[in-house]
């Protein structure tokens, strides 16, 4: 943008309108970049079905389709070719293609021959339904954690939960995942195997069946974004703790606790907002592994069929999906930081 | 720089299980009592003596099933990270020497590739790729080298201000020289620990993949033997000598490249 005149290296930041100017700069920036991300997504998309081995109209289709299709119906077969366009040059079907995904048009679920959106609003939902508490109370317990360790770094607290964290982060989900099946379902019987509901429920009933279906992959899945979120807060925490400023807060005979509230939760929670920011992004496709594992039908358990029975249309939407609200995600995190950040303010200015 | 040498317990604790699952996943020939592949009429065997970890629903031997499949998870983990690591540190190097234009479109690509959700785009390309080895190591790594070209980047720029790569390139050295004898080795150690961390998230990655059924079938790796013994009701009949081996040595494996990469790199 021209008449915004850059400051010398070293002089502070201009007034506060200007400085205000730079900011919305950054954000639409930072929009402009992210929209030309999911452009570039999609086009990822479209190439990676035409340029994989073999033929697409088989990715298309299915392979059983297709033949099936050709020995019993060939006319069929070549309405289908030319319903998918593939008779045409690559960039005529390219632009089809973007035309189809501006219009919402996913195309037809081979599985069920529902529309793809259809499904997929519906999976969304149940996947929702776990990972939005995941997020919160993943997020709550691991600040709190981490605070506690890394206020104390090499501290009893410290020594023993650190260790721990690592070790929980390590174990893929799908072995901690089949182990709490084995203990508190086959053994124990507390928690239903598989599924969401028994059925045949209504009203309160429902919601308490519900809920109990939903507690062992809750667990789990606010198990290890505990871990994980610890492991942020703590590094960030102890951080802080050794800077200049938190000596000097604590050398002026502040209290602890308003050395910890006003000096270094406050620096130390802006890298764990980001990472809170970018984790809103994994809400639709980060639990993959465990939906599958408990049955619960949601978007992590649809792509994976999807997968596994090769139903193209949904796959590709699903991973569309949660490619747009990574970038979403990350876009996000990043206006959030521009403006609760003064030094991000800065570093834009300078 | 080297102040003193502390012993380092994770480290030696990480090295050590690393070092038993290689020569476990090259002597398999040797180690395995069966060759995992034969069917028999034994099947749910509990384990004793004739099968140290009992058999499965078709009478293949579980612990060799476990000893062969150490091959195929260390090397699908080894061989991601290693592409992963290359072409990170490959990115890493360019971007930040030559600056400039280059480095824009490098740090957009990686940006663009962390926006890529990683699992989901593995098993795209796992489904549309035939289920494999070799596709499995594509996939894996195409889509986890940009946690270590973006650390490497930051390193590597403080670098660059150092006197000593500026005289080099004052007196005319070539670029691929600098790069490569006088840059890379100075961050060899994070290299290293990028790698251990790189070939945990390698191997986390397959067992997940290969627990939902998109991995190596035609010899097993423990995640397909943890798929076999979930999807083939070894779990809900409590065949615990199924489906516990595959999970305590999936774990060990990356709990021992992760102890050597994050105590390796907080050390330094």
């Amino acid at each position: 943008m021209p008449g915004v005149a850059r400051q010398p290296f070293g002089i502070p930041p201009m007034d506060k309108k200007n400085a205000k100017i730079q900011t919305a700069r950054h954000i639409l920036k930072k929009v402009l970049t992210s929209i030309l991300t999911i452009y570039v997504i999609i086009t990822i998309s479209f190439l990676m079905v035409h340029f994989m081995p073999g033929d697409v109209i088989k990715h298309l289709i299915g392979t059983e389709d297709y033949y099936f299709l050709l020995e019993n119906n060939p006319e069929e077969l070549e309405r289908v070719i030319t319903k998918y366009g593939l008779n045409d040059p690559l960039h005529i079907q390219y632009l089809k293609y973007l035309k189809s995904i501006a219009t919402m048009d996913f195309g037809v679920s081979y599985n069920n021959n529902q529309p793809v959106i259809y499904n997929v609003l519906k999976c969304c939902k149940w996947t929702l339904l776990i990972s939005v508490p995941t997020l919160i109370l993943g997020g709550v317990f691991g600040a709190v954690l981490g605070i506690i360790a890394g206020w104390h770094p090499g501290g009893k607290f410290d020594m023993i939960m650190t260790p721990i964290s690592l070790f929980m982060n390590t174990v893929p989900s799908n072995c901690i995942g089949i182990l709490m099946l084995v203990v508190f379902s086959y053994k124990l019987r507390i928690f239903p195997i598989s599924g969401m509901t028994s059925g045949m429920l209504t009203g309160a009933e429902y919601v308490k069946d519900l809920l109990l279906h939903m507690t062992l992959p809750l667990i789990i899945m606010v198990m290890f974004r505990t871990f994980s979120d610890f492991m942020t807060m703590k590094s960030s925490v102890s951080q802080v703790r050794r800077e200049d400023y938190t000596t000097t807060a604590a050398a002026k005979g502040l209290p602890d606790r308003k050395v910890l509230f006003k000096h270094v939760m406050r620096n130390a929670m802006l890298p764990y907002i980001t990472s809170m920011c970018m984790q809103m992004g994994g809400l639709l496709s980060g639990s993959m592994i465990v939906e599958t594992i408990f049955g619960w039908k949601g978007m992590g358990q649809l792509y994976y069929q999807a997968v596994t029975n090769r139903d193209f249309p949904t796959a590709q939407l699903c991973f569309l999906i949660s490619a747009v609200c990574v970038v979403l995600a990350t876009l996000l995190s990043d206006i959030v930081i521009a403006l609760i950040d003064p030094r991000i303010k800065e570093k834009v200015n300078a | 720089m080297r102040k003193k040498k502390k012993k380092n317990l994770p480290v030696i604790v990480g090295s050590v299980i690393i070092g038993i699952f290689i020569v476990i996943a090259i002597f398999c020939e040797q180690l395995a009592p069966y060759d995992p592949a034969i069917t028999s009429i034994n099947v749910y065997q509990r384990p004793d003596s004739a099968h140290l970890l009992g058999t499965n629903d078709l009478g293949q031997d579980i612990f060799s099933e476990l000893i062969y499949g150490t091959r195929v998870s260390m090397l699908i983990g080894v061989f991601a990270a290693v592409i992963a690591t290359l072409v990170g540190t490959t990115f890493a190097l360019l971007s930040a020497y030559y600056g400039g234009i280059v480095d824009r479109l490098i740090t957009s690509l990686t940006s663009l590739a962390m926006a890529v959700p990683g699992l989901a785009l593995t098993t795209l390309l796992v489904c549309y790729l035939n289920p494999g080895k070799l596709s499995l190591i594509v996939a894996i790594s195409i889509t986890s080298w940009t946690g270590t070209a973006r650390i490497l980047r930051s390193r590597l720029l403080t670098l660059m201000e150092e006197p000593f790569i500026k005289i080099e390139k004052a007196i005319g050295q070539k670029d691929s020289v600098i790069m490569f004898k006088h840059l890379a080795p100075n961050i060899k150690d994070i290299i290293l620990s990028r790698g251990a961390m790189s070939v945990s998230g390698a191997m986390m990655t397959e067992a997940s993949l290969s627990f939902l059924g998109l991995g190596e079938f035609g010899e097993k790796s423990w995640g397909s033997i943890l798929h076999y013994a979930f999807f083939r009701n070894g779990v809900i009949r409590g065949l615990y000598w199924w489906y516990l081996p595959p999970i305590i040595c999936t774990s060990l494996a990356v709990l021992g490249f992760m102890l050597v990469g994050y105590y390796g790199q907080q050390n330094k």
